[in-house]
């Protein structure tokens, strides 16, 4: 039966404490649903928001339409809104506060066979995936890459994304931008979800006729943290919060697994 | 610099002197003097001709070299002949005019084609400090130099000397000689052409450079990302004089120091904001702030604790208002209404407006105060000085221009200090924007302070353009008789950074 392995690798801005890091990411336990979540840098605890979305994805995605997203939001921006002490608040956390948060989101969901049918076994799977923003989607098939998602070229990548926030205000007009893409895969497919800085790398190189998922392979906390520095040192990628998540599609899925931050 | 052949350089064009010259106390009598640097690059690639005195050849060759700090291989390794009109000097002052005539004969003479004085020592890496007997050479150059002419000079010489030499300058701007004061040679690169290689002299033309260019073989400028390691600084200059009791050109009712005062207090509050991020800490160490006014006395503007300080970490700005007042906004409910709600507006300083426009004394109090702070702060975004007046400064016999040229001078490896001006003038010609030349402007306080601005760095035109100005290269930061609101939005994409 088909399922996915992930491996999830994330890292701040460099100079950054790890408690500064503002992405977030998540899946569950049958790798049904993967999401991620990049918090805006200029927003109040756009950490708690990233992190609010990306369960929220988890636990029950939104339909992929504008209105039903706006609805869906209402969940997360309670979390977020719980997750605040008011109370305590100085006057220009208060302001800051009340000006909201910010955030692009990523989310993806497998149709994996269910385990009583064994006739779908080596069956191909049916993807599909939402996103305001620029976080990013890459599947990869043996040395092509077959689907992008939802940024085309590197040269797209821009500093002011589409971001969904807790103002309901905002996110409304931020709804333009919902992408939608749906795919198929197979065993030995692979995917990449990137936040922003490694996204606009892995395009970049595309771009330039390489195979970028090869340095994303059988990697560890020690050679991402290597690989991130890296290209950061020779400016080949941006100081950012840098988050990948890397899923195989392989036969007989074991152990189910989930994980979030 | 050695002689290798080069291949690529063009069939003999023109011979071309660049004549630079310095000032001199020559002779037993130590008698004022000036001597002429010659200097022209020889296509022929001959070896480069050194003064006859090998005393002065060798110091002219660490000269040269200390010039070239910093450019790109192929240029550093063009050779000039160069010659002194005599050699009748000692020391070490003349390395100034030595390193100007070196770079404008290789790369071609663009900017001001009449008589260029320069005196300074330049250091290893193409700093350029102070010389010796300053006094006596402003002296005799103020008998020698005419309207017109160039006097370049460095940056630490009049901070360290008395009142009479910063007088007998004054003298000379207002006489029409134009003062640069530096502190690295490439603060001269709008005297050279950067842009064109040396085998096409003959397209050399000259033109009008940009006073800012970049640093040839350096990095960009103004790209330093602000950070809590690296904060930048922003400095505003608030005239207090008794004219700003007026109300804002075609505007009634409160004045226009009113109306200034909110406007840098709901700045403030902007900034503060813009550094917070968290519940779990105060905003972050972006920036150092000061606010800086000048009337009836120059010094610190901020109220309440802060009272007296100059540049105050934004954190400490954040918890020391000198109040908070509750004020009432319109704001949209999120179903295409409007409703009403309470917030806080914080204010450091309340409107003052008696007195002179002592605004050369401002800026040399801003000169005082960002001189240290770029010292530790050298890979920081420099610092960005707003200065917000109605009219003519009262002192420095009404020409705030070298004052302002000395904080302009003053640089972090990011850049120099960016002075922008803002002019609520009480004339009532129309409002000007980002301007690229002073065509247009009723007066000459207008001008002065039109000549006084730093160009826009690239980041601010883009912000600009994106707020919908038509901002062309050359355009200064300069707003002539804007309304209240182009003043905040000026003051909006002014300290405009990227913040991480």
């Amino acid at each position: 039966m088909l399922g996915l392995r992930v491996q999830t690798f994330s890292l701040p801005k460099g100079g950054y404490r790890p408690e500064e890091y503002e992405d977030a990411w998540a899946y569950d336990v049958a790798a049904t649903r993967l999401a991620l979540a990049d918090g805006a840098a200029d927003s109040f605890e756009s950490r708690l928001w990233a992190q609010a979305l990306v369960q929220a994805f988890i636990h029950a995605p939104p339909l992929p339409q504008r209105e039903a997203l706006l609805t869906w939001l209402d969940t997360p921006i309670q979390v977020w809104k719980q997750g605040i002490h008011w109370e305590r608040l100085p006057w220009y956390a208060e302001e800051k506060a009340r000006r909201g948060a910010f955030a692009t989101l990523l989310g993806v969901t497998f149709m994996w066979p269910e385990a009583e049918c064994p006739e779908a076994v080596g069956a191909v799977v049916q993807w599909q995936a939402m996103a305001v923003g620029d976080a990013c989607l890459f599947q990869v098939r043996g040395a092509d890459l077959v689907a992008g998602f939802p940024v085309a070229q590197a040269a797209d990548f821009g500093t002011t994304p589409a971001l969904l926030s807790t103002r309901l205000d905002y996110s409304h007009c931020s709804l333009e931008a919902l992408g939608t893409c749906a795919g198929e895969c197979i065993a030995g497919d692979l995917f990449v979800l990137a936040t922003d800085a490694l996204a606009a790398w892995f395009l970049g190189q595309v771009e330039a006729g390489e195979h970028p998922w090869q340095r994303l392979l059988a990697l560890t906390d020690d050679t991402f943290a290597a690989l991130v520095a890296t290209l950061r040192q020779e400016g080949a990628m941006r100081n950012d919060d840098v988050t990948l998540v890397v899923g195989w599609v392989i036969e007989d899925m074991a152990e189910p697994q989930s994980d979030a931050q | 610099m050695n002689c290798a052949s080069n291949p690529s350089k063009p069939a003999a064009p023109a011979r071309r002197d660049v004549i630079v010259e310095f000032p001199v106390a020559s002779g037993r009598g130590g008698r004022m003097n000036h001597v002429r640097v010659i200097a022209y690059f020889d296509s022929l690639g001959r070896v480069v001709s050194m003064p006859s005195s090998r005393n002065h050849a060798a110091r002219a060759k660490v000269i040269i070299d200390n010039a070239r700090y910093g450019e790109h291989k192929p240029m550093v390794d063009v050779d000039v002949v160069v010659h002194f009109a005599n050699n009748d000097f000692d020391g070490d002052s003349f390395g100034l005019a030595l390193a100007l005539a070196d770079k404008r004969a290789r790369y071609g003479v663009v900017g001001p084609t009449g008589r260029v004085m320069a005196t300074g020592v330049v250091g290893p890496q193409g700093e350029v400090t102070a010389v010796g007997a300053f006094p006596a050479k402003v002296t005799y150059l103020e008998q020698v130099l005419k309207s017109g002419d160039l006097f370049v000079y460095p940056t630490g010489n009049p901070a360290t000397t008395e009142m009479t030499v910063c007088e007998a300058l004054q003298r000379m701007q207002n006489k029409g000689i134009v003062l640069r004061a530096v502190e690295h040679i490439a603060q001269l690169s709008d005297l050279w052409n950067i842009g064109v290689a040396l085998s096409s002299p003959e397209r050399v033309t000259a033109s009008q450079a940009p006073e800012m260019t970049q640093t040839q073989g350096g990095p960009a400028m103004y790209t330093a990302e602000i950070s809590r390691v690296n904060p930048s600084c922003l400095l505003f200059l608030i005239d207090q004089s008794g004219s700003m009791s007026d109300p804002v050109g075609g505007e009634s009712g409160r004045s226009k120091a009113d109306r200034l005062a909110d406007a840098i207090n709901r700045l403030l509050y902007e900034l503060i904001i813009r550094c917070t991020k968290s519940q779990s800490e105060g905003p972050r160490h972006y920036y150092d702030v000061g606010v800086i006014g000048y009337g009836s006395r120059v010094g610190s503007a901020l109220g309440g604790r802060l009272a007296g300080r100059d540049l105050v970490p934004i954190p400490e700005v954040a918890d020391n208002p000198a109040r908070v007042e509750d004020r009432q906004r319109k704001v949209e409910d999120g179903v295409g209404g409007l409703i009403e709600e309470n917030v806080k507006f914080a204010v450091w300083f309340d409107a003052v407006a008696n007195g002179g426009t002592p605004m050369g004394q401002a800026l040399r109090q801003v000169r005082t105060l960002l001189a240290p702070w770029v010292q530790s702060h050298t890979s920081s975004f420099p610092p960005i000085v707003i200065n917000i007046t109605d009219g003519e400064a009262t002192d420095d016999n009404r020409d705030p221009r070298p004052a302002a040229e000395a904080v302009r001078t003053l640089s972090t490896m990011d850049g120099n200090v960016l002075l922008f001006n803002l002019h609520l003038s009480s004339h009532s010609g129309a409002p000007m924007l980002y301007p690229e030349s002073e065509a247009g402007l009723p007066d000459e306080f207008a001008r002065q302070l039109f000549q006084m601005s730093s160009l826009l760095p690239p980041h601010i035109r883009e912000a600009a353009h994106s707020a919908g100005y038509a901002v062309g290269p050359q355009a200064r930061g300069f707003v002539f008789n804007a309304d209240i609101v182009e003043v905040i939005k000026f003051l909006d994409l002014g300290t405009r950074a990227e913040l991480r």
